[in-house]
């Protein structure tokens, strides 16, 4: 698949503080990468290089294929929403985007008009965005991020502090972003479950360094129930399962071996193996929710 | 970057304080006139004023005065033109002081608001957006300086009950030496307060340049350099702000290419430091 956004060492230093430690993160075209981590993991520092609103101290972007100095000039194709919406509050949602429009060069009739309905704000008239209730502000955040039609979605914790009706709303119309337009959409949080059922494909941030990329099946995968078997020599393993009609599973190093299936039959397949001279360490049925997966992996429930 | 200024110029004439700033101009300028009428009517008084204009045109030096002080330079006797009323405003700071509060405003609405994020990445160079801040400013002295000059007319007919625009030569020359001054201020503080990025802070020192709050420096640094180099030096002569209150009624080319040279200095000192800092800060 072609990879429309791609990192190299991306770096950014504060004084002494590493905030985004040589990140290399890759997000395919017409996915919907969900950029995972805790609050003060480095997400938002990370976004905001890759829409170039902060300079790196180290590494190098790539967007579209442009590097270093040719990056500016397709920066128009990425939308952001960062940091919460930027609008002027005493001016209505209307003239918020004609002011973004203006910049892009957008003259045609009914486009902002399009845009609101398209976020479901095509009834607030005259009102005031100082009056716009959160959810509101959010959506019309994500409007003016669609102006100029951009390939590139850069979301950063659209869902935060959102009921539970707003985060719906939000989810739905990021979805019919992909699905409708193709757009690939690049978004952080630190609510797992809530990009979960979204996101196609996963990054997982902690302290700036990025700890695991992953696509939705493999992260459904590693979350889902299976028997996870240690043992010295995982390869011999394979024909003894095989031979047991077993199809689902994987084989994940030299010690370690993943079975989806059967989850019942531990007890037959220890034995199978035990009797091909395999020494089996360890058999245990597991299963992990997304939560704690991701708890686990970036060392614990503190702060989370 | 043309639809860079259209955005700017769009951004401009939707804000309340752009209407604003111009209401309380305005209403500043008609009691002035008001002021101004009184003192008309009291002949000791417009004799001080003329004197004191004579002897700051005749010694070819300038007594800064701290605050807005709004002398007219009416012969005794004489009735006050537009000239009249609109050199004793500009050289008494009162346009300046309300083209300074505009452009912190101004310059710092996009930052205070958080819509530079919407489109400080998607700048194809980040300087545009300050090149045309600078141009839309601009703007905004040239509407700042011929509404004031029309409703000076409007205020003189209404309030003084007559009409006289005085030597329009020497006025036309004033208004556009006096404009490109003002500019050059506006940018100035333009590029303080982005580089400050602090509405207060920039408001604070917008207003006491404006006012020459800081002669107190000035003559200390003068002194400094008269002590230290042996050469009679002023440093309002360098300095927008005293270029703006010195400027003469009947000013000389010498005046005009000298008021000319200390603007283009300071438009291009303020937009190359704060392009290099603007280029070089993250957009928070």
């Amino acid at each position: 698949m072609e990879e429309l956004l791609r990192t190299y060492g991306l770096t950014k230093q504060f004084g002494k503080h590493r905030a985004v430690d040589h990140v290399d993160l890759h997000v395919n075209r017409g996915a919907i990468y969900g950029f995972i981590g805790r609050n003060g993991a480095g997400k938002t520092t990370f976004l905001r290089m890759v829409c170039g609103l902060a300079a790196p101290t180290e590494g190098e972007i790539e967007i579209f294929g442009a590097r270093g100095k040719e990056l500016q000039k397709i920066r128009s194709r990425i939308g952001c929403l960062i940091e919460g919406p930027g609008l002027y509050g005493n001016m209505t949602a209307k003239e918020n985007m004609e002011i973004k429009c203006r910049f892009c060069g957008i003259k045609r009739p009914g486009y902002i008009e399009e845009l609101l309905d398209m976020v479901g704000l095509s009834d607030v008239g005259k009102k005031k965005t100082k009056k716009f209730s959160l959810g509101m502000k959010q959506r019309l955040g994500i409007a003016m991020a669609l102006i100029g039609e951009p390939d590139l979605l850069v979301l950063d914790e659209p869902i935060n502090g959102l009921d539970p009706q707003g985060i719906a709303e939000v989810r739905d119309i990021i979805l019919r972003l992909n699905r409708e337009r193709n757009m690939t959409i690049l978004i952080s949080s630190h609510i797992l479950e809530e990009l979960s059922k979204i996101s196609t494909d996963y990054g997982i941030i902690h302290h700036g360094c990025l700890l695991q990329e992953l696509t939705r099946e493999e992260l459904m995968e590693k979350c889902s129930d299976r028997i996870e078997i240690t043992l010295n020599q995982a390869k011999a393993a394979v024909p003894v399962l095989d031979g047991l009609g077993i199809k689902n599973y994987r084989v994940v190093d030299r010690d370690h071996i993943h079975i989806f299936e059967r989850l019942d039959e531990s007890g037959q397949i220890n034995m199978e193996l035990t009797k091909a001279g395999i020494t089996v360490t360890e058999i245990a049925k597991t299963s992990e929710e997304l939560e704690s997966y991701f708890l686990n992996l970036t060392g614990g429930a503190r702060h989370a | 970057m043309l639809n860079m200024i259209r955005m700017d110029f769009y951004r401009m004439i939707k804000t309340k304080s752009f209407y604003m700033v111009l209401l309380v101009f305005l209403v500043m300028t008609a009691i002035s006139t008001v002021l101004c009428k009184t003192e008309l009517e009291d002949a000791k008084i417009q004799q001080s004023n003329y004197e004191s204009t004579l002897e700051q045109a005749d010694t070819q030096t300038q007594t800064t005065n701290v605050g807005i002080s709004v002398i007219l330079p009416t012969k005794p006797g004489e009735k006050a033109s537009v000239y009249d009323m609109f050199y004793a405003n500009v050289q008494g700071k009162e346009v300046a002081l309300f083209l300074v509060i505009f452009a912190v405003m101004f310059s710092l609405a996009d930052f205070k608001s958080g819509f530079i994020k919407n489109i400080g990445g998607q700048a194809r160079k980040r300087f545009y957006l300050i090149a045309s801040k600078t141009i839309v400013l601009t703007m905004f002295t040239v509407i700042l300086f011929v509404l004031f000059l029309f409703f000076q007319a409007l205020c003189n007919q209404v309030i003084l009950g007559y009409l006289k625009w005085g030597d329009t030569g020497d006025l036309l020359t004033y208004l556009g030496t006096e404009l490109v001054l003002h500019a050059a201020f506006a940018i100035f503080i333009m590029a303080l307060s982005i580089i400050i990025q602090s509405n207060a802070a920039s408001m604070i020192l917008a207003i006491a340049l404006s006012i020459d709050l800081a002669v107190i420096l000035y003559s200390m640094f003068d002194r400094f350099v008269q002590k230290y180099a042996d050469v009679d030096f002023h440093i309002m002569d360098y300095l927008v702000t005293g270029k703006i209150s010195a400027l003469p009624m009947a000013a000389q080319t010498s005046d005009i290419q000298s008021a000319l040279l200390v603007s283009a200095a300071f438009i291009v000192g303020s937009l190359a430091v704060c392009g290099i800092v603007f280029q070089k800060r993250d957009m928070n």
